[in-house]
């Protein structure tokens, strides 16, 4: 590991400004700590923003939005009652997550900007990584590509995105306020991430300087018959092979509106517009929702290793759909 | 196939950065001197002289340097020390009473025979106090999810859960 | 009462509870520098040049070295199952030549303090020519180092057993069944990584190695041996130990190099390795393909079995030498008469991590084997999987049973069993009728869930002998020492149970003090399920010569004949005049010490047996498993402490579970390891355990010992794999789906589109 200056920020414009000047920021520390153990990141400043106290926050008793902080903690938001009742996907796209050690220290918006799990990326240089090392090209393009992105993907980087939390994000049309040397703007969450392209090491449409500061979900009835699920190797604390968040807002047996996301199967949170409109108007049922699943997962493009999750994609947007039509 | 190979490549070098930290465990205070990467754990353990908190992995994928921050569960190998600097830093040292009395977590694991090389157990007992005093207790499921943080290869997970479930009935009444 | 038998609480546990456990990492000493070792990113390549400089050159580091700087260190020998033509196949402390895996060590850094010594370790430079990896241990044998010697290939000795007449097996044969079957790569992976302590006295000159486990006799002799000491410079000190499962204390490169570097820069050495070194560096085990072919009459009753099975080993025979695979040899034919066998075990160099001993070694892969055949050879003839077995078990009145072949040197010779008997136990005890109707039923209603059930026989108690001394301390308690280890299996406490049962002193008061090379001449450590069997023998035999003795010096004290004494409770007791003397009371008043020695041979290991049963649902959807209920039968012929033996098996059966379902090294096409975090080697965690229930029986105690007893030990995960395969066969309504472990959701997602 890389020697740093280590630095506490007082306020939200000494981040800003540090920021600007090259350092990281350091919230729960779980990603970013982690990867300078394997020398990946090596950060020469840290700006330890934990006592940001206006950040931590968040409130789900508002009558237009639900509002979020972006230093309150995973454990604490995931708990939250109103969550649980009128969100559930939300407070289980939290949950799900990690083991609750982690959700107690990392923040939602370090959970937002977390780094792909890809292992190439984190076994470092014995592997090319466009990520890591631009232009260096992509191990996984011709090695072992179980883990790697069926969605969105390109020839540079396969690289999911690995969060959970963002795939309910990215579903309930959440916004994000953002604040850098030029002030506050708001980002749409789903422009927040960006494919890889020929340039998978810019992970986000963050200016230089930017931070996230705020997380803003409109209140929505579709919350309630929501939820999210999740599909790993193992039944817990692991990260996910596929998963969904979904929710249902229902006209007797007809689909009044519908909203589908996917996660661990893209390279960055994964909106299945397609799959909702396919459901909305319609009569609910398996065959609609295995439908609403298969159009989630169009587009797909397998490699040697990951074709199952196409259908393990499929499966688990079926199911989800299954789940929270109960809940409608 | 030939090609050669370069294992390392050099990388710009610093000078060590050292800072001072102080730091209160267990109701102590410390005052240290220590290289800026320093973990919470490697402080306590290397630093104050606190072994019990165990490195599983460094990466907060085994749960065995589990402390409390505040009173809340974290892992303290992906906690920088000087990140820990005003808080309340709890240890598997600081839980027994002053005549030396075992707190009921760790007497729950000896009666329900919840450990075997004690490797992991530090971490096992500092996960399951939070674990009764988050509320996440309640059911044998719910122990289950909220211990899947905590890694035992010697596999008593059945006694371990055993010992949580036992210690939240008598808390909760 | 008789302390054996009972589930007396350990007394191993406090210091574990409180954080004051004293395990590898936790040792330190003054002015201790710290070694880091720079090990190869390629699988298999020659090496040109290793530059050290720059490292050097930096502030803080002692020194570096290479394979020139210890050029006299001879490679790492055979500890057992020495097998003719392994020799050229050892591993050296630093790689000489060529790297033969990734994570092969080709040079080691000493600094002041771990920070540096990795950034020092980052400024190694190491030119390495590329070869093309071997990665497959069925494919065609390759040079081992092409360039040093072509002809050396990398099929280092193949194992041969065999009896019975083959040629009439298969004549008479009313089918042919034949199976290709595979058992991944996975191993034992304690959760603490290795690590050691070496400080030699300048004033004695002894190097005294903390952080020993397993084998600490084993292990001193050979330091002493590679580094040019006599044994009695070198002391190995075994503390607390997070974990052995067969991996953890033999001896590795880095063990050899603490040592050496204690010795030759004159300062404490401390290393500590990190997980992800632990997962590239430290054995890994399994990684079998067998190839089986076996004659069966009509009803199912095996008459000839056929095995060609390749082992992966890794890139270097360590120290178990030929053991897994003579092992696998050995026992494949398991709890079954089989009047004919033949197989042939190719030991197979690759590139990748070397291979030792897991938990079962040998066993759990020929059980999978073994019990995979037994449910086709049922499938193919329309039988019920429970009447195969049945026919082909070793009756109770063969016993003891003559295997007619040898497994690690001793005749393999099954001491005590009854096969039947525990087969319809364990049906009554799961009520398999019902069972098998009831989920029939749910197999009807849609839901995949399905029950196996597989046999097996383990081995235990492995020679050639064991030593303990005891004595009485002053403040009347007993010391025993011996030379056993522990890797947190609850040593101490059986010992103490064994000694207490003799001498009726409550366990708390007996210390038992192991893993010290100082304290007793001779020792053998703790593996291959030996420690209850061989050291327990030894201490019951101390024991009462300690009774005996005490018995002895008391007769005059209490003016009694020594035919009126006993022992009771600590005391001898005088029938005739009800006067009594404490232990220690009779040292001080015969001025005698009052101790003894107890000496166990054995020539033969014992064999317990038992059964395993897994329920599983599969769900289709998620290709996913979920076992719903598990129960392991075992014989192991006397229990001193139920609740440890209870213990031991549920925790084995947890890793079996993993290895069955989860876990496994997989490595890309260039020979590089992917799983080498605990995010991509994934254990069961509390959520993936169910509940075990256990049938400890005590039917057939072994007749080689004084106690009756045999290893408990390695049960628990021995027909894990065995009884899940089968489970998901029958949920799925496909026998014969599973050959291969583990059931990752994308293999059995790839079956179940087949």
């Amino acid at each position: 590991m890389q020697p740093f200056t280590y630095v506490r920020a007082s306020n939200v414009g000494d981040a800003v400004k540090a920021l600007s000047r090259g350092a990281k920021l350091l919230a729960g520390g779980t990603t970013l700590y982690d990867l300078m153990k394997l020398r990946i990141e090596r950060p020469e400043r840290i700006i330890d923003i934990n006592h940001l106290g206006e950040l931590k926050h968040f409130d789900t008793s508002g009558e237009r939005e639900l509002v979020f902080g972006a230093l309150a903690r995973m454990s604490e938001v995931a708990a939250d009652a109103g969550l649980v009742r009128d969100y559930p996907a939300i407070s289980e796209s939290l949950w799900r997550a990690a083991s609750q050690q982690l959700r107690n220290m990392a923040s939602l918006g370090g959970n937002l900007l977390q780094r792909t799990r890809c292992p190439y990326f984190r076994g470092g240089e014995p592997y090319a990584c466009n990520k890591r090392d631009p232009g260096s090209g992509c191990a996984a393009a011709e090695g072992l590509d179980r883990g790697q992105a069926l969605l969105g993907a390109s020839p540079s980087c396969s690289a999911v995105y690995p969060g959970d939390f963002a795939a309910a994000l990215v579903a309930f049309d959440a916004e994000i306020d953002v604040v850098g040397p030029g002030g506050e703007r708001v980002l749409p969450f789903e422009e927040l991430h960006r494919e890889p392209a020929d340039t998978p090491q810019k992970e986000t449409t963050l200016e230089p300087g930017e931070m996230i500061v705020r997380i803003r979900i409109p209140v929505t009835p579709l919350g309630r018959a929501s939820t999210f699920l999740k599909v790993r190797d193992r039944e817990s604390y692991a990260f996910a092979l596929a998963s969904a968040a979904v929710a249902l807002e229902m006209d007797g047996d007809v689909v009044r509106d519908a909203r589908v996301a996917v996660g661990g199967l893209a390279t960055r949170p994964w909106r299945a517009r397609a799959a909702e409109r396919l459901l909305i108007g319609r009569r609910f049922d398996e065959s609609a929702a295995r439908a609403a699943g298969e159009a989630a997962l169009d587009g797909a493009i397998p490699g040697r290793s990951n074709a199952f999750r196409i259908e393990l994609g499929i499966r688990t947007v079926t199911d989800a759909l299954m789940t929270a039509r109960q809940r409608a | 196939m030939t090609g050669t190979v370069t294992l390392s490549q050099a990388q710009p070098r610093r000078a060590t950065a050292s800072l001072s930290v102080t730091l209160m465990v267990n109701g102590a205070i410390h005052d240290l001197f220590i290289d800026v990467r320093t973990s919470l754990l490697d402080a306590l353990r290397e630093h104050i002289g606190l072994t019990g908190a165990k490195k599983g992995c460094d990466h907060g994928q085994c749960g065995a340097c589990t402390v409390h921050i505040d009173g809340r569960r974290v892992v303290s190998c992906l906690t920088l020390a000087a990140q820990a600097q005003g808080y309340d830093v709890g240890t598997i040292e600081g839980l027994q009473g002053v005549d030396g009395a075992l707190h009921p977590m760790q007497q729950a694991f000896i009666d329900h025979d919840a450990l075997q090389c004690g490797y992991c157990t530090p971490g096992q007992i500092m996960s399951a106090i939070a674990c009764v005093q988050e509320g996440h207790a309640k059911s044998l499921d719910e122990i289950r999810e909220y211990m899947s943080g905590n890694l035992c290869r010697c596999g008593a997970y059945v006694g371990i859960v055993a010992a949580i479930e036992d210690v939240a009935a008598r808390t909760q009444g | 009462m008789s302390a054996i038998g009972r589930s007396l609480k350990r007394l191993e546990d406090r210091p574990l509870l409180t954080g004051d456990g004293c395990f590898a990492a936790d040792n330190r000493a003054d002015g201790q520098v710290h070694m880091r070792i720079v090990r190869s990113p390629i699988a298999f390549g020659r090496i040109l040049d290793i530059e050290t400089d720059e490292a050097k050159a930096l502030p803080g580091v002692i020194a570096v070295w290479t394979a020139a700087d210890i050029a006299d260190l001879p490679p790492i020998d055979f500890r057992m199952t020495r097998i003719a033509g392994l020799e050229p196949y050892r591993q050296h402390v630093l790689a000489r030549d060529y790297v033969r895996y990734v994570g092969d060590p080709v040079a080691v850094v000493f600094a002041d303090n771990p920070y540096i010594a990795e950034d020092a370790a980052e400024l190694v430079f190491c030119d390495i020519e590329e070869e093309t990896p071997c990665l497959d241990a069925t494919a065609d044998p390759v040079a081992f180092m092409p360039e040093r010697d072509p002809a050396l290939l990398s099929e280092a000795a193949v194992i041969t057993k065999s009896y019975g007449d083959m040629e009439a097996a298969f004549a008479g044969a009313a089918a042919i069944i034949e199976m290709e079957l595979k058992v991944g790569r996975h191993t034992g992976v304690p959760l603490e990584t290795r690590g050691a302590l070496a400080v030699r006295d300048p004033e004695t000159g002894v190097l005294t190695m903390y952080g020993a486990a397993k084998v600490p006799h084993y292990n001193r002799d050979s330091i002493a041996r590679m580094l040019g000491l006599e044994p009695e410079q070198v002391r190995l000190s075994e503390g607390h130990v997070g974990g052995g499962f067969g991996i953890r204390g033999e001896l590795y490169p880095e063990d050899v190099l603490v040592c050496a570097a204690a010795c030759r820069l004159g300062v404490p050495v401390k290393w500590v390795e990190d997980r992800r070194e632990h997962l590239m560096a430290a054995n890994h085990s399994r990684d079998q393909v067998h190839r089986i072919k076996a004659a069966v009459d009509a009803n199912g009753f095996v008459r000839g079995l056929v095995d060609t099975f390749y082992t992966d080993q890794g890139g270097y025979v360590r120290t178990h030498g030929g053991t897994v695979s003579d092992l696998a040899a050995a026992l494949l034919p398991g709890p079954y008469l089989i009047p004919a066998y033949h197989v042939e075990g190719h030991i197979r160099l690759t590139n990748k991590t070397p291979s030792g001993t897991y938990r079962a070694p040998g066993r759990y892969e020929t059980t999978f084997v073994r019990e995979r055949l037994m449910d086709a050879i049922a499938a193919r003839l329309g039988l019920d999987p429970m009447e195969v077995r049945r026919v082909n078990l070793i009756p109770e009145d063969r016993m003891p049973f003559d295997r007619g072949i040898e497994a690690l040197g001793t005749h393999v010779l099954y001491d005590s069993g009854k096969y039947h008997d525990l087969l319809d136990r364990t049906l009554t005890r799961i009520g398999y009728q019902d069972l098998k109707a009831d989920l029939a039923r749910r197999r009807v209603a849609g839901e995949a869930v399905g029950l196996g059930i597989a046999f097996f026989v383990e081995k235990s108690g492995l020679g050639p002998h064991d030593l303990v001394t005891m004595a009485v301390q002053p403040d009347d308690t007993i010391e025993i020492v011996t030379g056993a280890a522990s890797v947190g299996q609850g040593v101490e406490t059986a010992m103490a149970q064994i000694c207490s049962d003799v001498l009726g002193v409550p366990i708390e008061r007996i210390r038992v003090i192991h893993g010290q090379t100082d304290r007793i001449a001779i020792g053998f450590g703790a593996f291959a399920s030996r420690v209850t069997v061989m050291t327990g023998s030894a201490v019951k035999i101390a024991a009462e010569a300690l009774r005996d003795k005490a018995i002895a010096l008391a007769a005059p004290l209490l003016q009694a004949d020594v035919r009126t004494l006993t022992l009771e409770m600590g005391c001898v007791v005088s029938r005739d005049s009800g006067a009594t003397i404490g232990l220690a009371e009779i040292v001080a008043q015969s001025g005698k010490d009052l101790d003894a020695e107890g000496l166990f041979r054995a020539d033969h290991m014992n064999y317990p047996y038992g059964i395993h049963v897994a329920q599983v649902r599969v769900d289709e959807a998620v290709s996913g498993i979920q076992v719903e209920r598990y129960l392991v039968a075992y014989d192991v012929g006397r229990a001193i402490n139920p609740m440890l033996i209870e213990g031991q098996i549920v925790g084995a059966a947890a890793q079996g579970i993993g290895g069955a379902l989860l876990e496994e090294f997989i490595y890309n096409e260039e020979g590089q390891p992917l799983a080498t975090s605990f995010a991509d080697y994934l254990m069961p965690t509390c959520h993936e355990m169910p509940p075990v229930e256990v049938l400890l029986r005590e039917d057939a105690p072994s007749p080689q010992n004084p106690l009756g007893v045999k290893g408990a030990g390695e049960g628990g995960i021995t027909a894990v794999g065995a009884a899940i395969a089968a489970a998901v066969d029958d949920a799925l309504g496909r026998p014969g789906l599973i050959t291969s472990l583990p059931i990752s959701p994308r293999r059995l997602h790839a079956l179940l589109r087949r």
